[in-house]
């Protein structure tokens, strides 16, 4: 929780009636999920800000407008924004608050949702007159742009936090639990906001992934979305929920939220836009129908332990990405369909220039190993593998055989331990890496057995290194110690 | 390390270990120990004896998928399904072009050095063979029995050739690494493959394109412990597999699946998975 603050800040901030001393919008790690690419075109005029904004974006906006005012309700929030942006009009308060400073803005971007506009200051407002206090600081003809959250979202229900139990300042917000007024489908959305224009946005509040309902391909869709909603930890596992909902053709009912726009001077022709490390790409794919997800499909076979089938999906895709100019071969950014027996592969993004078609194979199946590891899935392995071995049988499938142990251990990446908008130390992930560890403290159990076995069968030979008591504890240390430090 | 007293010494049994180390292009005299336990005998159950405990953590190298999921039913975990040594050298041995099959090898079932007697009377089943197949009848008799001067007399004044693929070992002493070569080799001269119970053998003979039948006394195996004993359930799962003559494709397919034949891995991945590379 929020500690009481100075109640001090930059010349550029005005605190009005409902600034907050006790209140932090500012995501607890800040993500890189950058939109000043898709907004820029967008903005003109006197443009205002609303809710809490990374400050990279902000300042892209700031660039483009020929003022720029920000309205957050938190103090803490206002100050760090406002020292950022030395040029930027800050204000921090409830909007009903602004009208008497400013108003008839030409540009209102609310990129939050408004349940993370209202301050904990103001009387209790319903999600609908927050949000039309919001619009109403545009003035008539205005580009708006305003993020509804969807209370049945992916990331609401695959959740295990419970928001009506927990008190942190993630879970509690001065609107949600009673509020009847909040549109829940997307016609509900469109009901809302006659006129608007609503695109359906990916994984959560930092939302990733945009895409227009109507024109997106389910296929490309589904895998997308897929994609952007793999959680970093264990937990419901959304992806699994996605896959089955984009099979279902109820996908769209899962979305984390709508994005509504009116008056966009540059309106979003591509059926979807991801944000990939701090740039906005288009996606327009057309795929067939059955066409999956890769990572969705592997991660199903692992689980059946279909060995054979887990063999020929690698060999095909290794085989796909044996030459350059496929695109990537990251699985995560692949869709499959099967044909015969066999499994057909498309990339829904060029490969990086920089790498190898045997280097960029490496790091896909590292990032698989990865993504099935730390998150618990079922796999085919015996407990005694090491993710480096598993990695290795993986890469002899591929044709591309094996790496050392200390290269494997490059290529695949450690379980994260930051949240984004998923479940974190939950209590299935707290199970699930209890799992993990099991899994490794199996694998040192059978190679200490192993090397127990192997000093009896030196210590009834009477030879080698264990003639003396002595020596053979320094042995056994030393392969203990050689074990343990693996 | 040297790993070699590491090793189940079940994975020398019938030369299976021999048999993959050929198959991985090893010296298949000398094969490397097998980190891991490999299923030694077709089974009803989740691929491993009643009083073999394979350890936990180690991979559990099974036959055939459904082994693998009847065992995970039970709470065990760790398989890796490789499928069966005799289906690798199967694949691995070319048939003799020149070769005519003619005639029947008969399996008579058996019991373990271990633990199990068969019990039932010799006589009467060979009597049955002759009525069925003629004279021209090859008796395969585990070492068990055929080193039993009672039950192996009983067959050689039968009149029948009699024979035996050797020994299957014990603690990594005495084992026939040619057993299964022998086994397959007089499979493929052989017409048909017959036994009184559905067993490892009458699979294999169904593998090698061989005619099979299932029947005449099955005997008594008294000493079989609780829960190990599957003629009621096969009886139940397969009834087409009983019969003096059985339809081949059927019995085939069955094989193909029980043995695994058709989830052989290739060499490189299935020495990784031995444990017979580093990494």
């Amino acid at each position: 929780m929020v500690s009481i603050v100075k109640l001090e800040h930059p010349e550029n901030v005005t605190l009005i009636g409902g600034a907050s001393q006790y209140w932090i919008d500012k995501p607890k790690p800040e993500l890189d999920v950058e939109w000043s690419q898709l907004l820029v075109p967008q903005v003109s005029g006197r443009t205002l800000v609303v809710g809490w904004t990374p400050t990279t974006t902000l300042r892209m906006i700031g660039e483009a407008a020929d003022e720029l005012h920000v309205l957050v309700r938190g103090i803490v929030d206002a100050s760090e924004i406002g020292a950022a942006l030395p040029e930027a009009k800050v204000w921090c308060g409830d909007p009903r608050g602004l009208t008497q400073y400013a108003s008839d803005f030409d540009t209102v971007l609310c990129l939050s949702d408004v349940s993370r506009v209202l301050p904990l200051e103001s009387e209790t407002r319903t999600w609908r007159q927050v949000a039309d206090d919001v619009l109403a600081l545009a003035r008539e003809g205005a580009t708006t742009a305003m993020w509804v959250e969807n209370d049945l979202g992916i990331h609401r229900i695959t959740s295990t936090h419970n928001p009506r139990a927990e008190r942190s300042d993630d879970d509690w917000d001065v609107m949600r639990t009673f509020d009847e007024s909040r549109p829940l489908t997307l016609d509900a959305v469109n009901a809302a906001f006659p006129g608007a224009t609503a695109y359906v946005t990916w994984p959560s509040h930092q939302w990733s992934l945009i895409a227009n309902a109507v024109t997106a391909n389910p296929a490309a869709h589904a895998a997308f979305a897929a994609r952007a909603c793999v959680a970093p930890l264990l937990g419901p596992d959304p992806v699994y929920i996605l896959s089955t909902a984009a099979r279902a053709g109820r996908l769209l009912e899962y979305v984390s939220g709508w994005l509504v726009t009116e008056n966009w001077p540059t309106p979003l022709e591509a059926p979807m836009y991801s944000s990939e490390q701090g740039r906005v790409v288009e996606i327009s794919q057309e795929l067939p129908e059955g066409t999956r997800p890769a990572f969705v499909v592997f991660a199903e076979l692992t689980a059946s332990q279909n060995m054979p089938a887990v063999r020929r999906f690698v060999a095909d895709w290794s085989a796909t990405y044996a030459e350059p100019g496929k695109g990537t071969a990251a699985l995560p950014l692949n869709v499959v369909r099967e044909e015969g027996e066999g499994y057909v592969f498309t990339s829904l993004a060029p490969a990086p220039e920089d790498k190898s078609a045997n280097d960029e194979r490496w790091e896909a199946l590292g990032e698989i190993v990865g993504l099935i590891r730390n998150r618990n899935w079922r796999h085919l392995w015996p407990a005694n593998y090491t993710d480096a071995r598993v990695l290795n049988h993986l890469g002899i499938m591929a044709g591309i055989h094996t790496v050392s142990p200390a290269r494997a251990s490059q290529l695949i990446p450690s379980a994260p331990d930051v949240h984004s908008g998923f479940s974190s130390l939950d209590v299935p992930s707290l199970v699930a890496a209890i799992d993990r560890n099991n899994e490794t403290i199996n694998t040192l159990r059978s190679e200490l057995a192993l090397a127990k076995n192997e000093i009896t069968r030196l210590k009834d030979a009477n030879a080698g290194p264990l003639r003396t008591p002595m020596k053979g504890a320094r042995f056994v240390k030393r392969q203990v110690k050689g074990l343990l430090s693996r | 390390m040297d790993r070699l007293t590491a090793m189940d010494s079940s994975n020398h049994w019938y030369g299976h270990a021999h048999v993959l180390a050929r198959w991985c292009g090893l010296d298949e005299e000398n094969p490397p120990p097998v980190e891991g336990v490999i299923q030694h005998g077709w089974t009803f159950v989740h691929g491993f004896g009643a009083a073999h405990k394979p350890p936990a953590g180690r991979p559990k190298l099974a036959w055939s998928d459904v082994c693998r999921r009847r065992g995970e039913a039970i709470g065990w975990s760790d398989y890796v399904v490789i499928g069966s040594p005799f289906a690798y050298l199967e694949a691995h041995v070319e048939p003799d072009p020149e070769q005519e099959r003619h005639g029947t090898i008969w399996y008579p079932f058996h019991g373990t050095a271990d633990f199990e007697n068969v019990v039932g009377d010799h006589q009467r089943l060979i009597d049955e063979i002759r009525d069925v197949e003629g004279d021209d009848v090859t008796v395969c008799l585990y070492y068990v029995e055929y080193e039993d001067p009672t039950v192996r007399r009983f067959y050689e004044e039968s009149g029948f050739r009699v024979i035996c693929h050797g020994h299957r070992g014990t603690l990594w002493e005495g084992t026939d690494r040619l057993f299964l070569h022998k086994q397959l080799g007089e499979m493929r001269r052989h017409k048909k493959v017959a036994s009184n119970r559905l067993s490892s053998a009458v699979l294999y003979g169904a593998l090698t394109g061989a005619e099979v039948g299932v029947y005449g006394d099955p005997m008594d195996f008294p000493a079989v412990k609780d829960g190990f004993n599957g003629e009621p359930l096969f009886h139940a799962w397969w009834p087409y597999m009983f019969g003096e003559t059985i339809d081949r494709e059927a019995a085939e397919a069955l094989a193909r699946i029980e043995l695994g034949a058709d989830l052989l891995v290739p060499p490189e991945e299935l020495k990784h998975i031995l444990g017979w590379t580093n990494g």
